[in-house]
């Protein structure tokens, strides 16, 4: 139900994420984004045009390492949202305490 | 013809219990579910769409998309009604699953559709210990802003739940199921 990739493009990490997260996928973007927390400065763009849907599950994984990877001056962004993905991060006010860009090279360029 | 002229709801249903059991399947098939739990999943219907399943958020999806497909037979909702009335179910049986049972293997769940033209009543059933999710206390408005600074993994779920359906109640009896009432009109006119 979900798929993730993970490459490393002008020193951000790009997740790809691609189907449905929800509640029963959330552990993997969990694990995989816990291993990039550790980073010095971790910069994370997280694209997400296949992704199809997301549940509070799904948002929650982010939130719960955002204050980490801020904290160490690095930022967690996302690009390519679906308006119906992007309308849940709207429903939860969360539309201004993450970054949004419309495609790729905009989010990776948004860390120069 | 529903949507245009006022259906006699006592008298035939919307969607038939056949024609949800064939949707289901088709999508268990595409998402890679397995059969077993499909095959659990039992669906009644007179005048409205009874399910009932087991709590396993390997099933999340296939409940979110059967949602939307049966709330879609009410007309007047608009896309984004129907995206809303399925997060919203999938919100509150995540609560159900991860909270009132925790995780338990196995756990009933009952989700009942009521439907009119112009509003669909939601309820869903649980008998778990902890079936406390959905109290009033929990169901208080949270200050998004400030609860981000905790970190949290969770709890967005009933806040989300009550931004986007109309009305929610919650009632806990004892020796039956606690049971959570989602209901969502169609359109602003129909809200009281």
């Amino acid at each position: 139900m979900l798929t993730l990739h993970h490459e490393i493009k002008d020193d951000v990490d790009i997740i790809t994420i691609e189907g449905v997260l929800n509640a029963n996928t959330s552990h993997q973007v969990e694990s995989l984004l816990e291993s990039l927390v550790k980073e010095k400065c971790p910069t994370i763009l997280v694209d997400a045009e296949k992704l199809t849907y997301i549940s509070s599950a799904g948002v929650g994984c982010f939130i719960g390492v955002i204050k980490r990877i801020r904290e160490k001056k690095g930022d967690l962004r996302f690009s390519s949202l679906a308006p119906s993905v992007k309308r849940v991060f709207d429903l939860l006010d969360l539309d201004d305490f993450f970054k949004f860009f419309p495609n790729l090279q905009k989010g990776v360029t948004s860390f120069r | 013809m529903i949507g245009k002229t006022n259906v006699d709801r006592h008298k035939e249903p919307m969607m038939k219990a056949d024609d949800v059991v064939r949707y289901m399947k088709n999508q268990a098939r595409g998402l890679g579910v397995a059969d077993a739990l499909i095959n659990d999943i039992k669906v009644e219907n007179d005048k409205d769409i009874r399910l009932s399943f087991n709590g396993d958020t390997e099933v999340l999806e296939i409940i979110r998309r059967l949602t939307i497909k049966i709330a879609a037979c009410i007309r007047a909702f608009s896309k984004q009604d129907l995206e809303d009335i399925g997060l919203a179910v999938d919100e509150a049986c995540t609560n159900v699953i991860q909270h009132s049972y925790a995780n338990t293997p196995n756990c009933a769940i009952k989700l009942e559709f009521v439907m009119d033209t112009d509003k669909l009543s939601i309820r869903l059933k649980d008998n778990g210990p902890r079936g406390k999710v959905f109290d009033l206390e929990y169901l208080d408005p949270i200050d998004v802003k400030s609860y981000l600074n905790t970190s949290p993994k969770g709890g967005f779920g009933v806040h989300l739940i009550r931004k986007i359906m109309d009305n929610v109640d919650y009632s806990v009896s004892q020796g039956a199921y606690n049971c959570l009432t989602m209901v969502k009109y169609a359109n602003v006119k129909g809200k009281q």
